[in-house]
């Protein structure tokens, strides 16, 4: 329990650090990277505890970001009713998105997210009266309240940061909760779930609503952090990176689609300084990280953590999932 | 149907009338009627294929019977799903102990006693271990295994988790599906002394090869052969009648 502690508060005083420290480019970088961490634990919430693979988070970040510049840039509304209305709305797309899925398994469920999320995409370049179709919609930008400018990198760092260590924080006492553990009872188990008592199904909407509703957060800020809307977000592309960086870093573990991120958005930026085969590089990298490393980097940091602070060894490793 | 238990409730635990189910061609289940009193430890036993396991998915609502009713307490659940019946008070164990393997033995106790509705999604998972179910648990023997993942447990130990996670639902009728298979004679041994102690608040229906365990903890033995009951009896009376006989020799008419 201790131990856990001191690493919240070391990640915790790592991002307090890291703006005093860094140039302008790096604190940008890191935005970019809590937003896709975002988006990334939207997924790994629903991957890790239900075994369901969804292909549509990225989506319900677009319909957000799409609300938040629809409603800001053509209708002129005040900054916190946009917020509240993307919110509301991505928030209200999960649950149909979720009364649709609900009842779906594995394979299915994959299948359905992508349908929907591909939907949804051509909808974004196709209804150019609203979306302004591959053009998008520019000048997104949030207010300037008192003189500070929301939109300045450094300042854009302190909101999502914020934002996102409260959402982290929120997830850790998720996973520990009884809710947390019927979620993974489901995926291992989920007739024996219904003969104990518990409602599977509500579970299972309950979490996918809550994985969207996160997705909108990353979507707010993502629309605000690029200062355009467009397809592109939405495209099956994104859904892939977000899926290809929490299975990097682990989407069972809850730090694990953040560390994840950090490590795609980290290779990206270091390996096209050299290259523009860029992509080969991290491909490789990606192929031998996941055939090494099946449960992705955090599970393996945690397994020698463990063995570390406990020596009975012969117990500790444990069968995790399938 | 001789010494039965006295009833502590006028309805029977369990009436299950003119029960059906095929499976295509295949018919599994034909006119099949039981009632078992309240508070009553009944045997149900048959060969393998004579439709013991399908009638308990029915009566746990696993399964949709094409006709007949299933009656609990006087109260129809013909019609009600697994978790209705289970907020009602139906327990049920399975043959091949379904639990969460990759979780601790005190994760899994977590999980049991379901109330329907959704659990926490902020208070720590250890709030839902109260003092009641650590002591069904130290009751099944399960104090020294707490931290061990499910996974890691050997069989005899499952079925004690399998029953313990059960019990915690307080049952008013308990189904156990071969409680006692794969276990070792100590272990069985156990389990029978378990299974002895349990409160008369709890009836017990329970599917059962080992017959020295049968005959010793029922009060009545119900015999399934072909999708029908069959016989039906105190333990002396079956473990006397010529047809049950035949039927575990294989001479029954086909």
């Amino acid at each position: 329990m201790k131990r856990e502690h001191l690493l919240i508060l070391a990640i915790v005083a790592a991002l307090v650090a890291w703006p005093l420290l860094m140039g302008n480019y790096a604190v940008a970088q890191a935005n970019r990277a809590m937003i896709y961490a975002l988006a990334a634990l939207s997924f790994s919430l629903l991957a890790g505890r239900l075994g369901w693979f969804s292909l549509c988070q990225t989506t319900f970040a677009g319909i957000s970001g799409y609300t938040v510049a629809i409603l800001g840039v053509r209708y002129g509304l005040p900054f916190p009713l946009v917020v509240l209305l993307a919110l509301l709305l991505t928030t209200f797309s999960a649950v149909i998105f979720g009364l649709l899925t609900v009842r779906s398994r594995k394979v299915s469920f994959l299948m359905l997210t992508l349908a929907l999320g591909q939907m949804v995409w051509a909808l974004s370049f196709q209804w150019v009266d609203v979306t302004g179709g591959y053009n998008g919609i520019a000048g997104v930008r949030m207010p300037v309240y008192g003189g500070v400018d929301l939109n300045d990198t450094r300042i854009f760092y302190v909101m999502v940061t914020t934002v996102t260590v409260a959402i982290f924080l929120a997830m850790w006492r998720l996973y520990r909760s009884p809710f947390g553990l019927l979620l993974l009872g489901i995926q291992e188990n989920e007739q024996r779930m219904r003969a104990l008592g518990h409602p599977v199904a509500l579970a299972r909407f309950s979490a996918f609503v809550l994985a969207g509703a996160i997705a909108g957060v990353a979507g707010v800020f993502l629309v605000y952090d690029m200062g355009i809307m467009s397809p592109s977000p939405l495209g099956l592309g994104h859904a892939v990176w977000v899926l290809t960086a929490a299975v990097l870093g682990g989407y069972r573990s809850l730090l694990g689609p953040a560390i994840g991120v950090a490590i795609l958005i980290t290779l990206e930026t270091l390996v096209a300084q050299y290259t523009d085969r860029h992509m080969m590089v991290i491909g490789l990298v990606l192929l031998l990280s996941i055939l090494l490393m099946p449960r992705g980097l955090a599970e393996v940091l945690e397994q020698r953590f463990k063995r570390k602070s406990k020596p009975q060894a012969s117990v500790t490793t444990t069968t995790r999932g399938e | 149907m001789t010494e039965t238990q006295p009833a502590t409730s006028s309805a029977p635990a369990l009436e299950v009338a003119g029960l059906a189910k095929s499976f295509g061609s295949l018919l599994v289940a034909s006119d099949v009627h039981l009632r078992v009193e309240s508070g009553e430890r009944r045997g149900l036993i048959g060969v393998n294929g004579a439709g013991k396991t399908t009638l308990f998915n029915m009566i746990a609502g696993e399964l949709k019977p094409d006709r007949g009713s299933i009656g609990f307490f006087g109260d129809n659940i013909t019609r009600d799903s697994v978790i209705q019946r289970t907020l009602k008070g139906l327990g049920r164990t399975y043959q091949v102990s379904t639990l969460v393997p990759s979780v601790t033995v005190r994760e899994n106790l977590a999980l049991a006693r379901g109330d329907g509705r959704l659990p926490s999604l902020w208070q720590p998972w250890q709030s839902r271990l109260d003092g009641d179910l650590m002591t069904t648990a130290d009751q099944l023997g399960l104090t020294a295994v707490l931290d061990e993942t499910v996974a890691n447990l050997s069989y005899g130990t499952l079925r004690q988790l399998e029953l313990a996670m059960v019990m915690a639902q307080k049952p008013r009728l308990l189904l156990l599906d071969e409680p006692a298979a794969g276990l070792s004679h100590a272990e069985r041994q156990v389990l029978q002394d378990i299974l002895h102690e349990l409160p008369r608040e709890v009836t017990l229906l329970m599917i059962e090869h080992d017959m020295e365990m049968v005959l010793a903890l029922s009060d009545c033995i119900s015999v399934l052969h072909q999708g029908e009951m069959f016989a039906e009896g105190s333990p002396d009376e079956i473990a006397a009648h010529q047809g049950v006989r035949d039927i575990y020799l294989g001479r029954a008419n086909d």
